[in-house]
């Protein structure tokens, strides 16, 4: 079980000859078996955050731990070994491959990760079941319901059992009874011992779950 | 990510899109096919002209020529001219040269002009003498109707398809087992007062055989259509008046030097001994003529006109590699998004950038193997217009002028394939630089 911590990180974002700083000289630590909020308006940097703790994205300046191992130092192929293994992605939008059934769609990390191919439609199937959705591997994201198609990719998230989920923003495009259902889901993956850091702006949804909330004004922890 | 996971969703992304990759794919099938049909003529003319057997044979045989056709020879050569005069092709150097080791046959060039008549035909052509000894050459190896001459004596012919024709057998092949008369004019050995220096004397032939009509790459350079035993051809030449050659010998003749052959072939038994041969020969002080000096000549030609083929497929593939590039180019950008997911998911940057020139080299290869087809599918057709219009002018055993072998069947496909693959290249470079936070972003 390690952490992650950030150190004084920047990210400045060039838009055109303007320089756009999106975070500023954040720093904050996550616990192992945490469940994390972060809050803030729009624009506050929350996204830049979460793309930054998922290696999908380096800081300007500024250190990023992983345990014992700086994200902001590491190589693109090693940062993409840390989304392989070390973390798994939820959006707000889900991005599912839209080509790809869900049962196809939970597999596909494995295969970049390595996994033997027999194994990986077994652990797939498991993982739908466990988001109950073992009826419907074989239907495209379009034949699945927003909730569903969120579900489908909580267990893609899972597909490599990283340490770290990040969220953004995962019921922003939910009624609230089905983010009611996904929330219960990341309330029960927290109990099994996972690590949660999701982005939301609807902290009172949120706040009957997180342990705390991390909040983001202009690119600033606020507390 | 192995090979074979790149792979499978190289496949799953092309079936996705499968109105486009067949349009691609149309592009480089059209193209490989005019590489494929244009390499192929190139090849198959190649093996018609200097591949063949005939062709082969004529490497081991050369012809000994005449003074003044030497001269003319040497003159366009750019060689200097004779420095002491070559000996006479008579029947003394005949002889002389079936005595080298190595000689398989030695024919003198004995050809004569006569009338043939069949009933109230009657043409007006050559024959050449010859025997067994030059019946596996072709055309004469390729007769169908009746046979080649027996022996180098009797009085039989066989006629070339066109004579025949002329002679009214129709269809020509009918002239075999019937009997033609052989004209020739000769000095008359006792002239009375009042009878002309010159009588015509005639002799039955009897037709063995009709010569097929074959295009031109399936002559040898020495043909002549008409055939008569050689012994009987030289008893004729020895009293024919109507031939320059005749009159240069009667006079050689009176000069009491022997009767000369205008050019005598000689063939050698093995190829290898071709050179020590002629080097002898010409150590006599005899010029010599062999297609083998010309075929530098010939095959510089067949590699400019295999590299204009090429090139202009080489074109077609071009352009068709330009489409390819342009639709992957476009596909990465549609599919932003989906490869925005790939890394987040963990995909590399190499993972992305395989998967793309995975597709780049599908498409090359299935439009290699359709394009292979569709070549070979064309040369079909146009080798069936070919040989029907040859067909319709009475020519036999017409050869296929396209050849498909193997290199060129896995040099297309490879080319194909790498071609396309080199225009994934810059798609995929693209696809593998994509930023997946830019990608995926939202607000
Ligand atoms: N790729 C980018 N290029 C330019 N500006 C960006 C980029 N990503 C984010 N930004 C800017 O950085 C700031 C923070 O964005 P983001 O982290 O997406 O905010 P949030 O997720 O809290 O809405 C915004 O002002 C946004 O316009
Ligand atoms: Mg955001």
């Amino acid at each position: 079980m390690s952490s992650l911590r950030l150190e004084s990180v920047s990210k400045e974002y060039s838009m055109g000859d303007r320089l756009v700083r999106a975070l500023d000289s954040v720093s904050l630590e996550i616990q192992a078996g945490e469940l994390v909020g972060i809050a803030g308006r729009s624009g506050s940097g929350k996204s830049t955050l979460l793309n930054l703790l998922a290696g999908m994205d380096r800081p300007s300046s500024g250190a990023i731990w992983a345990g014992n191992r700086n994200l902001a130092a590491m190589s693109s192929r090693e940062l993409a070994n840390h989304r392989q293994h070390t973390v798994g992605m939820i959006f707000q939008f889900f991005y599912l491959v839209t080509t790809m059934t869900a049962l196809q769609n939970v597999a596909l990390p494995m295969a970049f990760s390595g996994v033997a191919a027999s194994q990986r439609l077994d652990r797939a199937r498991s993982l739908l079941e466990s988001v109950g959705l073992r009826n419907r591997e074989d239907h495209l994201p379009a034949q699945l319901s927003g909730g569903e198609q969120q579900r489908v990719a909580i267990a893609r998230a899972l597909a490599n059992d990283p340490e770290f989920l990040l969220a953004d923003e995962p019921t922003g495009n939910l009624d609230s009874a089905t983010a009611q259902e996904i929330l219960s889901i990341f309330k029960e993956l927290n109990a099994q011992g996972r690590t949660i850091i999701c982005v939301t702006h609807e902290m009172e949804l949120f706040s009957g779950i997180v342990g705390r909330f991390i909040r983001l004004q202009d690119g600033k922890v606020a507390n | 990510m192995t090979w074979f996971d790149s792979f499978q969703i190289a496949i799953h992304n092309i079936q996705h899109s499968k109105l486009r990759f067949t349009l691609t794919c149309l592009g480089v099938v059209i193209a490989i096919a005019t590489l494929v049909s244009m390499v192929s003529f190139g090849a198959g003319l190649r093996r018609e002209t200097v591949g063949n057997l005939e062709t082969r044979e004529l490497f081991s045989s050369f012809r000994v020529v005449g003074a003044r056709q030497a001269q003319n020879l040497r003159r366009f050569r750019g060689q200097p001219p004779a420095e002491r005069e070559s000996p006479a092709l008579d029947d003394a150097l005949v002889k002389k040269l079936s005595k080298i080791p190595g000689v398989q046959s030695v024919q003198p060039d004995i050809v004569l002009p006569v009338q043939l008549k069949n009933g109230n035909h009657a043409y007006l052509t050559r024959v050449q003498g010859g025997g067994p000894h030059i019946a596996p050459l072709s055309p004469f190896s390729r007769i169908t109707d009746g046979r080649f001459l027996s022996g180098v004596s009797g009085r039989e012919i066989v006629l070339s398809y066109w004579v025949a024709e002329r002679l009214g057998f129709n269809p020509p092949q009918a002239a075999v087992g019937s009997t033609i008369e052989l004209l020739t004019d000769r000095m008359r050995e006792e002239a009375g007062e009042d009878d002309p220096p010159i009588e015509t004397i005639r002799f039955p032939y009897r037709v063995v055989g009709v010569l097929p009509r074959v295009i031109v790459t399936q002559r040898n350079p020495f043909y002549m259509g008409t055939i008569i035993p050689l012994d009987e051809a030289r008893k004729l030449w020895d009293q024919s008046l109507a031939s320059m050659a005749a009159l240069s010998s009667a006079i050689a003749a009176e000069q009491g030097r022997g009767r000369e052959y205008p050019a005598i072939d000689v063939r050698v038994d093995d190829v290898a001994n071709m050179d020590r041969v002629r080097r002898e020969v010409e150590s006599w002080g005899n010029y010599t003529f062999a297609i083998a000096d010309e075929m530098d000549t010939i095959m510089r030609a067949f590699l400019i006109l295999e590299t204009i083929l090429s090139v202009l497929g080489a074109i077609a593939l071009l352009v068709a590699s330009l489409g390819i590039a342009n639709v992957l180019i476009m596909s990465v950008m549609e599919r932003t998004q989906q490869i925005g997911i790939m890394k987040a998911v963990g995909g590399t940057d190499q993972d992305v950038r395989r998967i793309f020139l995975l597709e780049a080299g599908c498409i090359g290869m299935v439009g290699g193997i359709l394009g292979l087809i569709s070549g070979w599918g064309l040369t079909r057709v146009a080798d069936f217009f070919i040989r029907r219009y040859f067909e319709q002018h009475q020519f036999q055993q017409v050869p296929d002028l396209f050849d498909l072998p193997l290199w060129l069947i896995l040099g297309a496909l490879a080319f194909s394939t790498a071609f396309s693959t080199i225009s994934g290249l810059v798609p995929a470079q693209r696809a593998a630089r994509i930023d997946p936070a830019r990608a995926l972003r939202t607000g």
